[in-house]
Order: structure tokens, then sequence, then C-alpha cells
């Protein structure tokens, strides 16, 4: 019997695929929101530290959605960096319960524009909350993924998106074309 | 959750799953622009910490890999290669045929969940295989078996041992970089220890199998494991 030891230098892994076809883009965008060549380069090397463990979610061959992630992941990455340099604090939860009347909600969510208003709207929710919209809705990641990815407990998760959810129909609201 | 809170939240639900794909196109598309595929010169020190996170990746695929080797049913050996470049000492103690192989998955994993009244007082029996020792608290997670195949796991919360064989005209890659790897004897049999990223894996043969167990326990634990399974042929 002979045992055959190989090192498989040749063949990249999936994780160097990735940094090798995102890392600049990923760079680009921390760099923009730092300013700071080197804290931008820490933030792309936390970013796969945060997705390694979520390697098995990222489809190489839709590269749009790819790209989606890792840049969304390190931006969020970026800005906690910057808060922290700036000793801003964290997010916190704005717990306010939408006051409006439910009838007036659904009048308004099933507007033919409110897709466009609603995509318009994601854009103003704080970065950590269009994190978890886009983790859930758009990379369809489950809950335990998205506490996984973020380093949180499950129960803070889905709380993040009921929470963002609970901003979104806020900001519907606040449109004013309900009550016109 | 009343009918018009439950109508509210499955709407924007749907919204959601319909637009979040838009909104995070535009959104990066936004933090993208200005972005041309310019290449930025990482520094060493990020090359450095890139590559700790790369050569775990790899030290990873040693354990990913013996599950998979276990976990497939059909395997085809093939391409018969050189013996002399890749030996790791003198092979005069290990006087069989050398042949690469290669796996080729053709259906989905199957597995047989064992009833634990198996497993008493160490001694695990099922059909031709004896653990005459498992340590204390692991539990049969999965078996198999088909012809010369055999495949078993236990399982203890965080720890696992496999223990499976394969034909004896088969070989074996084992990813060494940076691993601790020494020849030993299990019951008068020459044996390969490989230790590597706190995944062990120990290999032996007879004239008819190669065996192989894989697990994150240790190396004695290992060993005196591989020395009590009695196999009926």
């Amino acid at each position: 019997m002979l045992f055959i030891l190989t090192e498989n230098k040749g063949k990249k892994t999936k994780l160097e695929r990735l940094y090798k076809e995102y890392k600049d883009a990923m760079f680009y965008v921390s760099n923009n929101i730092l300013h700071d060549e080197f804290l931008a380069e820490d933030a792309a090397h936390q970013t796969f530290i945060k997705i390694y463990d979520l390697l098995h979610k990222i489809n190489e061959n839709d590269c749009r959605k790819t790209r989606n992630f890792l840049v969304i992941v390190c931006r969020n990455i970026s800005i906690d960096m910057y808060n922290q340099r700036k000793n801003r604090s964290e997010d916190e939860y704005d717990e306010n319960i939408i006051s409006a009347n439910d009838e007036s909600i659904i009048d308004l969510i099933i507007n033919n524009e409110s897709f466009e208003r609603l995509n318009e709207i994601i854009r103003e929710l704080k970065p950590i909350y269009q994190e978890v919209i886009f983790l859930r809705y758009s990379q369809n990641f489950s809950i335990d993924e998205i506490s996984k990815l973020q380093k949180v407990k499950s129960k803070t998760a889905q709380k993040r998106i009921e929470h963002a959810k609970k901003q979104l129909l806020k900001l519907l609201i606040s449109e004013g074309e309900l009550y016109e | 959750m009343n009918k018009k809170a439950y109508v509210i939240n499955e709407t924007l639900e749907a919204m959601l799953k319909a637009t979040a794909s838009d909104s995070e196109n535009k959104i990066v598309d936004d933090l993208l622009d200005g972005y041309d595929g310019e290449s930025h010169e990482f520094s060493q020190k990020h090359k450095d910490d890139m590559q700790s996170i790369f050569r775990l990746e790899r030290k990873m695929r040693i354990y990913s890999r013996a599950k998979t080797y276990a976990k497939r049913v059909a395997v085809i050996f093939i391409a018969i290669i050189a013996l002399s470049t890749i030996t790791i000492a003198s092979v005069s103690a290990w006087r069989i045929k050398v042949i690469n192989f290669i796996l080729e998955m053709t259906q989905q994993d199957t597995h047989i969940t064992i009833d634990q009244d198996g497993l008493k007082s160490n001694i695990y029996k099922h059909n031709e295989i004896t653990f005459n020792y498992v340590p204390e608290g692991f539990m049969l997670e999965k078996s198999k078996s088909q012809n010369n195949y055999i495949y078993y796991e236990f399982t203890k919360e965080h720890e696992f041992f496999d223990f499976h064989t394969m034909d004896i005209n088969s070989s074996l890659s084992i990813d060494t970089e940076n691993a601790n790897v020494k020849r030993i004897v299990i019951n008068e049999n020459e044996a390969l220890y490989s230790e590597n990223n706190n995944i062990s894996i120990l290999v032996w043969h007879d004239e008819e199998l190669m065996y192989v167990l894989t697990g994150n326990i240790s190396e004695n634990e290992l060993v005196k494991i591989a020395e009590n399974i009695k196999i009926e042929k």
C-alpha cells in the first residue's frame, strides 16, 4: 500500500476565487467610506472572515448576487469601523410601533406605485437594516444564517428584520400619499 | 396577530421578495459608481492575513474530503501512476500495487440510523463489524454498508470519529500541509497517522481492505479504537 500525500496548492479554493474576483470592488467601496487604505484592506479581510462559515450560500455562477452580498457586508463592516473611529454608538433600535390605522396601511401597500416606493425607501433604511432585508429577501438567507453572519442570536436577527419591516411601513406612511 | 396585521405582514413580505433584489442592485451599483475595475496593490500584511484564511479553508478540506469519501456509494478506481516520485518513505513494507483513484458521485447520500441499543459498555456490534472500544459518551450517528465499503460515524457533542473501509486497490490523498505525519503500528499492521488542524486521520490495511479512521479526538483514543475494531469476513 502506498499513501499519496498532496497539498493541492494548484487549485484555488472558493474563498480564494471570491477574493480574487471581488477584492478590488470591496476595497473601493470601503475606501470611499473610510478614506483610509489600511482600514479599507482590513474591512475586506474582516468581510472574508465573516462570510467564511456561509460560503455554501454563495453561488459563484450568480456574479451579481455574489458581488452584492460581498459589497453590502463589506460596506457595513466599513461603516462600523467608521463609527468606532468616530466613537459613535451603533445603530439603536427604534422600537416605535406603527401607529397609523391598519386599513390605511393596507390601502397604501397595495397601491400600484408601492413597489417603486418600497424600492426607494429601502435605501433610506439604516445600513444594518438594509443588510437584513437583503440577506433575507434577496439572498434568501434563513434567520439562523443571518444570525451566524451578524454574530448575533437568532432572536436578535429576527428582531432586526421585524424592525426593518416596521421602519419600511413607517417610511411608506411618511411619504404622505396615503393621506392625500 | 390579528387578520389585518397578518395581511399587512404577508403583503410586505411578498413585496420585499419582489423588490429587495432590485433595490440591492441599485444600492451596490451606486456604491460602485466610479469603479472601473482598477486593481489596488494590497499591503503585505493584508496578503498575509488573507493567506491565513485560505490556509484554514484548505486544511478544512481534509475533513470534508474524508466525509465525502465515506458518503459516496459509488467509487471508480482508475489510472495507475508512477511509484517513485510521491512515496513518503520506503515502501518495502507496503508491497501492494499503487493506484490512483477518482471519486465520482452517482447518487445522493443514504443514511441508516441504528438504534442506540446497540451501544453497550463501550462495545458496538453491528452486522460484520464490532467496535470493542468506543470512547465514553460517543453514540452512533450514521452507518452504511455495501460490499467492501463500510461507514460508521460516531459523535459526542462537538467531537466525532468516522470509520470507513476502502478497497485495497484504492489509494488515499491526504492534505499534509503543516500536518504531523508519522508511521505507527495497528495490530501488527503498519499504519499512517496524520494530524492537521485538530483533525486526525489514521490509515491502515490488511490483505483485502484499507481502513480509515478520521476524527477530532486524541491520537491515543483513535489508536485504541482502531486496535479494537474487528471485522468478520
